[in-house]
């Protein structure tokens, strides 16, 4: 991280234009909501905010390798949670109620 | 005694303590969000397959959300500012951006309070055929009227149906093999207690008796006492009462929370369930080719009887026209949509597709000329047709469990935060002025946790707002 005052004015002007830029995307969330029931594209929008949250304000495009192996196991198990209610479709006491 | 790699970075890891702490701390945080974005998945999808459920849509209000978003996502920019100030020695600087993190936390949670009220004092009647109605302005009193008879759970007995006694509270008397006994007395939780010794100590002596003649080795055993006690009243009586709060409610008696149960049947002051202001009508899991017959369109309009309680004040339209006016104003808002959307099918050759029609407000409605009207009917549904009534909680629908277990989670988060970094912010000046170095470590790790929570934010606006 930056530690001279000149890099950290630096710094300063990037937090502020991200800033400006997750504004905009919230009113383009808003507005393609009001213009196509599209669930997936609101949901790339936010997932591109929060990449830039995470990237910038969090530092996570420069961090210690340590940080990125702790993440990389909350992710792999946290995309596996989304899909572990696809095995209530083959739930067998639901299935065999339901022939 | 000094704690090591507070400032300098561990060789092992490259990172100094508390900062994989935070990272792994916040590791856990996206697994606990993860699991309930999973049940929101989960729900949303089983809702689709169900026949006649739909998921609540664009129920909230998008510029309460929207201007919330835009406060959590500055206060994040805040807080590296702030965390920018500590790094160039600008304490004071410092405190001002820390200050605004936290006002914007309090106008975040102020919002979601009046957004949380909003939906308490908002309701729902699901109707017989699985129409829905919904609005502002309850009124679920019940009258039962005629009532003689009266069981009690002599354990959970708490004397609740007497508060809701119309006049003098009548006096009672045992009924004992099915007949009135004794001296008629005035009913009490005390009165209760005392009926209740006196029968099983006649219970106790025949139990001594029986073991004293050899028929049985048990002696006596609490659960063997009286559990129910029948009572007849002197004269009938009536009660009035919110229906909510009621176990259960028949049309021959009602039961109460402590499982008193009264028998008597519902006054004709009081038919059914009234909501003084509907606002949107939802036939989407009504049959789409009788939808002129639903049961919402013979009820609505009727105004609660004379002798209803006045919720006057919680109408959001006050108007000098009578309810079916109304009632016809929001039928005609309702039809002329259908027709459209039929004749436009008709003309691109396209199947009609009432999706959006059927869940419809008629608080406000823009027709083909542009033109708005409105419309919020009162709306009287006899209790026999009242499948299910409720505000906007989770026992509405599991829309409504999930909005307030992540919203709540997340407000309880906000609050923290907040907490973290006042703390930071208005307290910490002799932590700063000891070692800035590390004081800037203690900032970043509270600003990585805000700015989680803005992350977190980010996914629950478009989905529980937007879609």
């Amino acid at each position: 991280m930056a530690d001279t005052p000149e890099e950290i004015q630096e710094h300063l002007k990037l937090y502020w234009k991200v800033g400006i830029a997750l504004l905009f995307c919230t009113v383009l969330t808003v507005v393609v909501a009001w213009l196509t029931p599209s669930i997936i594209l609101g949901l790339l929008i936010a997932t591109f905010k929060a990449g830039l949250v995470a990237m910038i304000f969090m530092h996570l495009n420069n961090e210690k390798p340590m940080i990125y192996k702790v993440l990389g196991y909350t992710v792999f198990f946290a995309i596996g949670l989304m899909f572990l209610t696809l095995l209530s479709m083959y739930d067998p006491v639901v299935s065999r109620v339901a022939n | 005694m000094q704690i090591p790699f507070e400032v300098k970075p561990r060789p092992d890891t490259g990172l100094w303590n508390a900062k994989l702490g935070i990272w792994l701390f916040l590791a856990s945080e996206v697994m606990l969000f993860g699991g309930l974005f999973s049940g929101y998945v989960f729900l949303r999808l089983g809702a689709e397959a169900e026949q006649h459920y739909f998921w609540p849509q664009h129920t909230l209000s998008v510029p309460f959300g929207f201007v919330n978003t835009i406060i959590l996502i500055l206060s994040s920019v805040f807080v590296v500012v702030a965390w920018l100030q500590v790094k160039l020695g600008n304490f004071k600087k410092f405190q001002a951006w820390m200050g605004l993190v936290v006002l914007c936390a309090v106008v975040f949670l102020v919002n979601k309070g009046f957004e949380y009220n909003d939906k308490f004092h908002h309701y729902g009647i699901k109707l017989s055929d699985n129409s829905i109605v919904e609005g502002h302005g309850i009124d679920d009193t019940i009258v039962y009227e005629g009532i003689t008879e009266v069981t009690i759970d002599v354990q959970r007995f708490n004397g609740d149906f007497l508060n809701a006694v119309t006049g003098d509270n009548p006096a009672f008397r045992e009924v004992v093999g099915g007949k009135p006994s004794g001296d008629s007395f005035p009913l009490s939780v005390e009165k209760i207690r005392s009926i209740e010794s006196r029968i099983n100590e006649v219970a106790m002596k025949a139990r001594r008796l029986s073991i004293e003649e050899g028929k049985t080795d048990v002696g006596w055993l609490p659960a063997m006492g009286v559990k129910r006690l029948s009572l007849v009243a002197s004269n009938p009586f009536s009660i009035s009462i919110s229906r909510g709060s009621l176990r259960k409610s028949f049309p021959d008696g009602a039961k109460f929370r402590d499982q008193s149960m009264l028998k008597g049947s519902i006054s004709d002051k009081t038919p059914g369930l009234v909501l003084h202001a509907v606002d949107r009508i939802d036939l989407r899991a009504c049959d789409a080719e009788k939808l002129e017959e639903s049961l919402v369109w013979k009820y609505l309009g009727d105004e609660p009887p004379p002798s209803g309680h006045d919720h006057s004040e919680d109408k959001h339209s006050a108007s000098n026209i009578s309810g079916a006016e109304h009632a016809r104003r929001a039928e005609k808002i309702f039809f002329s949509a259908l027709k459209k959307v039929k004749e436009e099918a008709e003309q691109d050759g396209k199947e009609p597709d009432f999706s959006e029609l059927r869940n419809c407000l008629v608080k406000k409605w823009k027709d083909s000329e542009g033109v708005i009207h409105g419309s919020e009917p009162p709306i009287l549904v006899p209790w026999e047709d009242v499948r299910l009534y409720s505000n906007f909680t989770p026992k509405w629908n599991t829309y409504y469990a999930i909005y307030f277990t992540l919203t709540g989670l997340h407000g309880l988060h906000v609050f923290l935060g907040a907490t973290v970094l006042f703390y930071f912010g208005f307290c910490s000046r002799k932590f700063y002025e000891k070692n800035p170095e590390h004081f800037a470590n203690r900032v970043e790790v509270g600003g990585l946790f805000w700015h989680f929570v803005d992350l977190v934010w980010i996914f629950l606006f478009p989905i529980l707002y937007l879609m």
